[in-house]
Parts: structure tokens; C-alpha cells; sequence
């Protein structure tokens, strides 16, 4: 018996595990519930608002860490399945026929900004050209069809919002990526990460990771999904806290005040689309509520800086990449975003 | 150790979530029409602290600092500490208001030609209205329920049909002048209001909480100094109109008003 049990300790706790979970499931009854309500009794959201902060920060969280979760699995699956040679095959040599191709690489692969910093850190681990990653990095929050479903939706089913806040994302990645081809040829963008020396595992920096059967590779993907989602979440969570703060002690209602000036209004915009850090398939719905107080300009500057910069975004980046790579990066979209709005409205 | 660690917070997430799905709170964070993806993240979460459970021996493949295990805890931590609530009214002010001229009648867009000036105009989608109304149909979907509210002795706003009978509302803002409303919702003292009157405010989710926003009716009331913020109450009253801007915007006439207690879900979920 106890022989039976040894070799089968992790088969038969998790076991227990799951028959916990749909047994909770089936009675609507968790450990956290007597906690919950002692808690409930002790009051402690009144205290300074904290309990909206933990509302606002908890609903980020919770509607982002499935598109943390799908970048994470979709970057794994990347590094164990996709050969080096085969991203090469399929995308053209020439990078001014790469770079406007990998702007609507998110129609194909439409994950929101939640999720794509760990793919486009995948994509150039794998050989993929640093230029096109980025351009893709950009693009794809704006260019995909739940961003472009939501923004018709929400601007009154009006073709020209959607129309403005594609084509200035598109031009504004393309030519972010050829500013990137100019500065960074090579691929040394990405940051040299501790590894634990001593494993005989196969880093992710030696790129050809092909565990021998494809049982042992699906093992290894998933494996390697809870360090990376682990690597992530923490600057995901950062990023929530900061934007959650910020929603309940100054909030969006503070743009009021400078709806006079259009030029401070774009930055102003500019720079709430980065502290609020919205999900940019629901941000078009937010953007709409200033259409009383703010003219186009502003509105699209918040469209389309939004998805392509934010708080969580950054600071994830600020892992996976090297520093300078990442300012030239903010600095470069933030001047393009500003630049492109204020000359073409 | 780090490896239990993982596990441990793999596992609190998902109870967390399954939590949240069986006391029927996560509508409180998130739009219901989004929980098949918390339903994904349950199963992803124990899909991978089942493999975390197979490699729990094994050493470390990449770091993990501290600060990761620590950021990943907070969620869990946050909830313990303030148990999930709605967002306050008190947040009304911080957050984006629908409740003034805007919407469908901003001022800058093709689509005020559609709009305005408000009376000529719906004039006009009368008239329409009868010569050809599948065509209105198509211009605007809000038609249909604009007849059928005007057809009921007291519009009872509630929380299937709020969205639809506020959008139809805010659209002819003057075909309702007369007839009866009843609603609920927190009260909201807003500056650019006069002293006579108050917002009887909804919090609106499209997505998660923090794109909520305030909606709302203003309520024209001689005692309305005297409601406190936040409170809730269900209003009963006439429909008129009131300018704000230079626009004709709902308002309601109040005849009574009753103190009740915040709904279990207060929120209003368009789309």
C-alpha cells in the first residue's frame, strides 16, 4: 500500500486536487468563504478608498491574466515547436516588404497588448528580424479584429474613427520598425537573463530546445509557461496596481479642465492612455465617453497611443529586452504618436 | 521550495477565480459576457500546476526573483484583505460621466447632422418613421424601442433594458416629455448641475471595472441638496427636457422618491 502510494504520490495529490475543486465547484463552497465574510464584517475598503482600489485593481487583473495566459502558452509553444528555420521561410528577405507585412500579423494572431510582449520576445529568440517584431509588437493591439470590432461599435458604427486610429497605428509601427532596422541590425536586443548555471536544461539563449519525443516537448512548453508566466505576472500585477491607483485618486475626470488647449489635451491623453493602461479592445468604449469634452485629435492620440504604450506593457518589456531598446522604443513611438497627431489633425 | 511556492499561488489563483464563479461575484470585476475566459484561465491555471506538481524535484530552469512570487501573491492577497465589493459611488467623480450632451450627439463628427438641431430634426425621422420605417429601422436601431416605451403608461427602467431604453432615451430626448419614469440608482451631485437638481447615476461596464463609467438621468428636485452622495433610491417621476449647453437633454420631474439598497450586481452592462 504504501509502495502504491509512493509511486503514485503526484497522480493521487492531483487527484485530490482536482476532486477539491469540482467539489467546491458543486457545493459553492470554497476555503476562502469564512475568511471572506470575517473580513467582510472588518470593513477595511472604507479606509481611503481601498477597497476601490482593490476593486479596480482586482478587475484588471482578472480580465488580463487570460491574455497573459495566452501570450505565455502561445510564446512556450513557439520556443519548443517552431524551428528557426521555418519563421525565416515564410517571411520575405527584404525588410521594406517584411515590415508593412508584420502590421497585419495580428489579424492572424490577434492577441491584445496584455499578451504580446512575451510573444515578440519569442519571435526574436527564434530568428525573427528585430524590425518585424516590433512593427508587430505595435500593430497588432490596434490591427486586430477585436480592436477594430470595438471601435466601430463604439463611435457610433462610424468607418472614420476606425479608419484614422488603423492607418496612423500602421504608419506609426512601420516606421518604428525601420527605425529599428537602421539602429539595431543585429539581433542583441534582447536582455541576458540570470540562469541558473549548474542545469543541464537548455536555456532559452542557445534557441534549439527540442526535447527528444514530443511528449517530453509538450511537458517542456508548459513547464516553461509557469516560469514565464511567473516572469510576467509581476510586472503585469505592477502595471495593474499602478493604473488602479491612479484610477481612484486622480481619475479621467481631470482632462476636463484642459479640453480648452488641443495641444495639452493630445499630451494629456498621451499620457492617460499610459497610466490607465486599459485592455485595447475596451479603451475605444472609454475614448467615446470624451467625445462631449475633447475634438478628434485628442480622442485619436489616446487611440492610438494607448495599445501601442502602457504602464504593464513597459515594464514587462523592461525584462524581456535591453534598456537603451526600450527608451529608444518609448521615446521613438511617443515623438511619432505626438508628431503624426499634431500634423495630420 | 520555490517549486511549492509556484504550485501554492497556481492553485490559490484558481480557487480564487472558482470562488468568484460560484458566489457569482465575478460580475463584479468583469462583464458576464466575458466569464468563459475566466473559465479558460481555470483551466489553464490547473493544467499548469499539475505539470508544476510533475516537476516539483526538478530544479529551477529559469530565475524567478522574489518579486515575482510576491507580485503574483498580491491578487490573492488584495481579495483576503478587501473582500470583493461593487465599485463605491463615490469613484462617480473620478470616472468618465454619459450623462451630459454627448453619446450620439457630439459635436464634432459627421453624425451631428444626423441629430441636430434636435427638434427639426426628429421632426423629420417621424415623418420618416411613417413613409418608411424599415429603412429608419436600419438608420436607427433605437426606433423600435422608442415606440414600444411610449407605448407603456410608466417606463420602468431596470437592469435588462436599461441600456436599450437610455440609448432610445438620450436619441428623442423630446418625444418623451410627459410621460411617467421610474428608475434607480445612486445619487450623484455633479458641479455642472444646478442647485435643483441631481444625477440619479448607474456605474456602466463594457469590459472590466476599470473602464466603468457613470450614466445616468438628471433628476429636477427643490430639495435635491438635502440627498446625500452615493445613497440609493428608486425615482418616480415625469419626463422633460433640460438645456445643457445649448442642447435638449432627459430629465426627469420628480413626483417621489424611496431609499433603497444597492442591487447585488450594480452594474449596468452594455453590448
Amino acid at each position: 500500500m504504501i509502495k502504491i502510494m509512493k509511486t503514485y504520490a503526484i497522480e493521487s495529490i492531483s487527484l485530490v486536487i482536482l476532486i477539491y475543486l469540482l467539489v467546491s465547484l458543486s457545493i459553492e463552497y470554497t476555503f476562502l468563504d469564512p475568511i471572506l465574510s470575517w473580513m467582510i464584517n472588518l470593513n477595511l475598503g472604507n479606509l481611503f478608498s481601498l477597497g476601490n482600489l482593490s476593486t479596480i485593481f482586482l478587475s484588471i487583473f482578472i480580465e488580463g491574466l487570460p491574455f497573459i495566459l495566452l501570450g505565455v502558452l502561445i510564446s512556450s509553444f513557439i520556443q519548443v515547436y517552431i524551428k528557426e528555420e521555418t519563421v525565416w521561410k515564410w517571411l520575405p528577405k527584404n525588410p521594406f516588404i517584411s515590415i508593412p507585412l508584420s502590421t497585419l500579423l495580428g489579424l492572424f494572431l490577434p492577441i491584445c497588448e496584455c499578451g504580446i510582449v512575451p510573444v515578440a520576445k519569442k519571435l526574436i529568440q527564434k530568428g525573427f528580424p528585430v524590425y518585424s517584431a516590433f512593427t508587430f509588437l505595435l500593430a497588432a493591439p490596434i490591427i486586430n479584429p477585436v480592436t477594430i470590432a470595438s471601435t466601430y461599435i463604439a463611435f457610433g458604427e462610424s468607418v472614420e474613427m476606425v479608419f484614422l486610429r488603423s492607418s496612423i497605428g500602421a504608419g506609426i509601427a512601420m516606421a518604428m520598425g525601420i527605425i529599428f532596422l537602421w539602429l539595431y541590425h543585429d539581433n542583441k536586443v534582447l536582455r541576458v537573463s540570470k540562469v541558473i548555471p549548474q542545469t543541464d536544461h537548455c536555456t532559452e539563449h542557445q534557441g534549439n530546445c527540442s526535447p527528444p519525443q514530443s511528449k517530453g516537448r509538450l511537458h517542456h512548453a508548459l513547464e516553461h509557461s509557469i516560469f514565464e508566466m511567473f516572469n510576467m505576472g509581476k510586472y503585469f500585477v505592477l502595471g495593474a496596481l499602478i493604473a488602479a491607483t491612479f484610477q481612484t485618486y486622480i481619475g479621467v475626470s481631470v482632462i476636463k479642465q484642459y479640453a480648452e488647449y488641443s495641444g495639452l489635451a493630445i499630451i494629456i491623453m498621451m499620457g492617460l492612455a499610459f497610466g490607465l493602461s486599459i485592455c485595447s479592445s475596451a479603451d475605444a468604449f472609454i475614448a467615446a465617453s470624451f467625445r462631449s469634452v475633447l475634438g478628434t485629435a485628442p480622442i485619436l492620440a489616446f487611440l492610438v497611443y494607448g495599445p501601442m504604450m502602457d504602464m504593464k506593457n513597459i515594464l514587462m518589456m523592461f525584462d524581456s529586452f535591453k534598456k537603451s531598446v526600450v527608451l529608444t522604443f518609448f521615446i521613438g513611438t511617443t515623438l511619432l504618436t505626438a508628431l503624426s497627431i499634431f500634423i495630420l489633425l | 521550495m520555490a517549486s511549492i511556492a509556484r504550485l501554492l499561488i497556481c492553485l490559490g489563483l484558481s480557487t480564487l477565480f472558482i470562488q468568484l464563479i460560484v458566489s457569482d461575484e465575478l460580475s463584479l470585476f468583469i462583464n458576464p459576457k466575458y466569464n468563459w475566459l475566466i473559465f479558460c484561465c481555470v483551466l489553464i491555471l490547473i493544467i499548469l500546476s499539475i505539470v508544476q506538481l510533475y516537476t516539483l524535484k526538478k530544479p529551477d530552469i529559469h530565475f524567478i526573483g522574489k518579486w515575482g512570487y510576491v507580485m503574483m501573491t498580491l491578487p490573492l492577497v488584495m481579495v483576503i484583505i478587501f473582500p470583493p465589493q461593487a465599485l463605491d459611488p463615490s469613484m462617480a467623480s473620478k470616472k468618465g460621466t454619459f450623462y451630459l450632451p454627448q453619446g450620439n450627439q457630439q459635436k464634432n463628427t459627421d453624425s451631428v447632422n444626423d441629430n441636430y438641431p434636435v427638434d427639426q430634426e426628429v421632426d423629420t425621422q417621424i415623418n420618416e418613421a411613417t413613409t418608411d420605417s424599415s429603412n429608419d429601422d436600419f438608420t436607427n436601431p433605437y426606433q423600435k424601442i422608442k415606440e414600444e416605451m411610449l407605448k407603456k403608461d410608466l417606463i420602468q427602467f431596470t437592469e435588462e433594458n436599461y441600456a436599450d431604453y437610455y440609448n432610445a432615451l438620450s436619441f428623442y430626448p423630446t418625444e418623451f416629455v410627459g410621460k411617467k419614469i421610474k428608475i434607480l440608482g445612486f445619487v450623484y451631485h455633479d458641479q455642472t448641475l444646478k442647485k435643483d437638481e441631481f444625477v440619479i447615476g448607474r456605474f456602466t461596464v463594457t469590459c472590466c471595472t476599470a473602464d466603468a463609467m457613470v450614466i445616468g438621468v438628471v433628476v429636477k428636485d427643490p430639495h435635491a441638496i438635502q440627498l446625500k452622495n452615493k445613497k440609493w433610491i428608486e425615482v418616480t417621476g415625469t419626463l422633460t427636457t433640460t438645456k445643457q449647453e445649448g442642447y435638449d437633454m432627459p430629465a426627469i420631474q420628480l413626483t417621489s422618491s424611496e431609499d433603497t439598497t444597492e442591487p447585488k450586481d450594480p452594474y449596468i452592462y452594455f453590448y
